[in-house]
């Protein structure tokens, strides 16, 4: 994975030609098989089309009924994991199987606090403090290992989530599960339904804009360096360890919010929700999505939304092979992810219109 | 050394942007939002009901860690095609319908069955619910249904949450007896058959277990039956053999066992190893002989004692009885579609048949009008119902079995005890 990353990072740092030179001919496996650097967009051109994206999806509430707008909230808090699950995975190179333990925090606090007459939104910030914290206090010893032992760890952590519910009768009220009331204030009128996925939303836009600020910052610059080179950062005065930590409670977080989304939305939660099926299709999201990039997260949330309905609309009975095998599809054809694809396809509109790319690339 | 992601420094926004902005405008050209007005039909009748077909929705799993139950599904819509396919159903006001039925699958993911319901409801203008599987399914869209005033009939549970949230959500309803209305059966066939017993307990240590425990004590307490031993287990812990061979110290003459799932084959199979002579009662959902008795070991699952709200479909003496000849020529015209001898898929022609009579006997073309017809059975039979037991409802019920039976397992199959027992 992480030479495939450094692949695709020194590409992307080599001076990009405005005009390719003619592309050698390649067969359709090698096309998809090409790491790509993002599309060279001029930031006016990035910003129109990021704003005018999160217009549509703003609108999308008020003019669907509410089964299309769970899909579409589902897949926004599905991204937002996904964004932090990248931070980690793609940016930190640590690898984390557990994170629907972190989305279930983030729901049974919202639920919890919610219980106890906390307005549902105001539990979101919450939320994702709990995580935070939990994902730290988790962090500290299981950061110490790396590669498949903390891959194993995380794991325990994943199949441990649904009897830790029941456990802690008390407060979760167990297997009975618990109700949540996700709907939106007395003064908004809004259906539940578009209520939340309007929150998701804004929930969503400001995840990923912290994710770039991340990206960009001292901080993401210390979490790469840890993952292409531990021993380098280590000389150069990067706090391995509380990076790692930090990192690791800075992703849960994102997924203590996303949980916390989800049990407004479904308004009933219960241990079954949390099982490690959820842990795996986070992986799979940032990894069909494509790893280490912030649009690839939602794609892949897309993806793992939509392709296993297709998949049992077309037969039922085979649904879940179906999923199977264009996963093993995914992975052997597509391994840079649909954001790959998208980059691909698009990258000869971006070189044809100069107007696109910024000034120094015209 | 690169130390910056590229991919991250400058986010690509544009496949993002675009695909979105057009995924937005296909769903905004696509599907409208309706809000409050749902009626459709000229004769004031709700969505999913015209003169030619009646619409049903179901969601079951049929993938995932639960697809053996999606037999459910499969039985009640070939059990409609056969319908359909003999003219369709006729109505109290005369007309024949058919009923369509849509199977929708949702892998036993909470989520996916919300998303289900509302899709099935809302895109395929569902006219009713039915047969959907779980207390949590039904529990979360329960304020959903109620809102659209839609029908969730013979949900897959006997929860006694459904009690509890029926003064408020009356539009759901269970096709399992009530978790309550079990104990109730049995602690009156331990009375009746040996007044002076003692037992022993074990429990799931939850609130399930917990309701169940206690619901025995309440109906044990002034008789001279004893609770001499209880055990709770972990659903999380890999064995119940310590509680097991604890209660076995008690020397108990009856052991009632909650255990669910693998565990109740572990417990049997733990009770026989020990020579422990008692009769084992077992929870309905544990009581599948194929899933969990068998498994056990030869002789382990003899004389256990279970409920019975239907005839044993795996028992072939029973054939000549009409009712059972009647679904085993059923499920063997589809044979292709579901395992005749899956447990569920019973479920799924019990439950289609109580669907059929209740439409039957609807009055007018709403939904208000299929809950009230299906809260208003008065001694109805369907096929597999054990015999002597009939089905009445009732509003203020929300289950369907009010009069169950006692079944005693022989080694293969179960044998129905005589005595029927009505619900207090």
């Amino acid at each position: 994975m992480t030479t495939q990353l450094d692949e695709q990072t020194e590409r992307a740092d080599a001076p990009e030609p405005a005009a390719p030179a003619r592309a050698p001919r390649i067969t359709p496996v090698e096309w998809l098989r090409t790491p790509r650097p993002p599309l060279p967009l001029s930031k006016p051109v990035s910003l129109t089309l990021g704003a005018a994206g999160v217009v549509a999806l703003a609108i999308v509430p008020f003019v669907n009924p509410s089964w299309v707008n769970l899909h579409v909230a589902l897949v926004l808090i599905f991204a937002i994991v996904a964004m932090g699950l990248n931070l980690l995975v793609g940016m930190g190179g640590q690898v984390s199987l557990g994170h629907a333990a972190f989305f279930a925090v983030g729901a049974y606090t919202t639920a919890v606090v919610g219980a106890a007459g906390v307005p549902a939104v105001a539990t979101l910030p919450l939320a994702g403090a709990v995580a935070f914290a939990i994902g730290w206090l988790f962090g500290i010893p299981a950061l110490r290992l790396q590669g498949l032992q903390l891959g194993l760890v995380t794991l325990a952590l994943a199949l441990v989530t649904p009897p830790a519910i029941r456990q802690l009768d008390e407060i979760t009220r167990g297997s009975r599960g618990i109700g949540i009331d996700g709907d939106a204030p007395a003064w908004i009128p809004l259906d539940q339904d578009q209520w939340v996925t309007l929150l998701a939303l804004a929930a969503f836009v400001l995840a990923w804009i912290a994710t770039a600020r991340f990206a960009r910052g001292r901080l993401g610059r210390s979490f790469v360096a840890i993952r292409d080179a531990e021993l380098v950062a280590e000389t150069l005065g990067v706090a391995v360890q509380r990076t790692k930590v930090r990192l690791f409670a800075t992703s849960a977080a994102y997924a203590g919010v996303g949980g916390g989304l989800y049990a407004m939305l479904l308004e009933f939660i219960g241990p079954e929700n949390f099982g490690l099926t959820l842990s795996i299709s986070f992986i799979t999201m940032i990894v069909v999505g494509g790893i280490a990039t912030v649009p690839g997260a939602v794609l892949g949330a897309a993806f793992v939304q939509a392709v296993p309905a297709i998949a049992g609309e077309i037969d039922p009975a085979a649904a879940g092979f179906t999923y199977g095998v264009v996963l093993l599809l995914f992975v052997f054809f597509v391994p840079f992810g649909l954001i790959g694809v998208i980059r691909g396809a698009l990258r000869p509109l971006v070189d044809r219109v100069p107007w696109l790319r910024p000034r120094r690339l015209r | 050394m690169a130390v910056t992601s590229s991919a991250f420094r400058r986010p690509a926004l544009l496949g993002l942007g675009a695909g979105l902005a057009v995924t937005a405008l296909v769903l905004s050209g696509c599907a409208g939002r309706e809000s409050g007005g749902t009626t459709t039909d000229a004769a004031d009748c709700d969505p999913g009901f015209t003169e030619t077909e009646v619409r049903i929705g179901v969601s079951v799993p049929m993938s995932g860690p639960a697809a053996a139950y999606g037999p459910i599904g499969a039985a009640i819509q070939a059990y409609f095609d056969d319908v359909n396919e003999a003219g369709g159903l006729e109505f109290s006001d005369g007309v024949t319908r058919d009923v369509v039925v849509t199977v929708m699958d949702d892998g036993y993911d909470p989520a996916k069955t919300a998303v289900n319901v509302r899709q099935l409801v809302e895109q395929d203008e569902v006219f009713a619910l039915a047969g959907v599987l779980g207390t949590g399914a039904a529990i979360a869209t329960s304020e959903y249904v109620t809102e659209e005033g839609v029908p969730y009939l013979y949900a897959g549970t006997g929860s006694d949450a459904i009690l509890a949230l029926s003064a408020e959500s009356p539009y759901t309803t269970g096709f399992m007896p009530q978790y309550d209305f079990e104990v109730q059966t049995l602690s009156e066939y331990i009375l009746a058959t040996d007044p002076d017993a003692t037992v022993a307990i074990l429990y799931q240590n939850d609130e399930f277990g917990e309701s169940i425990r206690a619901n025995f004590e309440a109906r044990f307490a002034g008789t001279g039956v004893e609770i001499v031993a209880e055990e709770s287990y972990e659903v999380a812990s890999g064995t119940v053999d310590s509680q097991v061979t604890n209660l076995a110290d008690s020397g108990a003459d009856w052991f009632l066992d909650w255990a669910v799932g693998t565990f109740a084959t572990q417990s049997l199979k733990k009770k026989a190893e020990l020579g422990w002579d008692a009769t084992t009662v077992l929870n309905a959902p544990a009581a599948d002989a194929t899933f969990f008795l068998i498994p056990a070991g030869e002789g382990a699952s003899d004389g256990v004692v279970s409920i019975a709200y239907a005839k044993d479909i795996t028992d072939a003496s029973l054939a000549g009885d009409p009712g059972w000849d009647a679904y085993a020529a059923f499920a063997e015209a589809h044979s292709d579609a579901f395992d005749p001898r899956s447990v569920p898929a019973a479920a799924g022609y019990s439950t289609a048949q109580l669907l059929e009579i209740s439409l039957a006997n609807m009055d007018g073309c709403t939904r208000d009008a299929l809950l009230e017809s299906a809260t208003s059975f008065d001694g109805e039979t369907i096929d597999l119902l054990p015999n002597d037991v009939t089905i009445s409802t009732t509003p203020e019920y929300p289950y369907v079995f009010s009069e169950l039976k006692v079944q005693i397992f022989n080694g293969a199959t179960w044998e129905l005890q005589d005595e029927v027992y009505t619900l207090q």
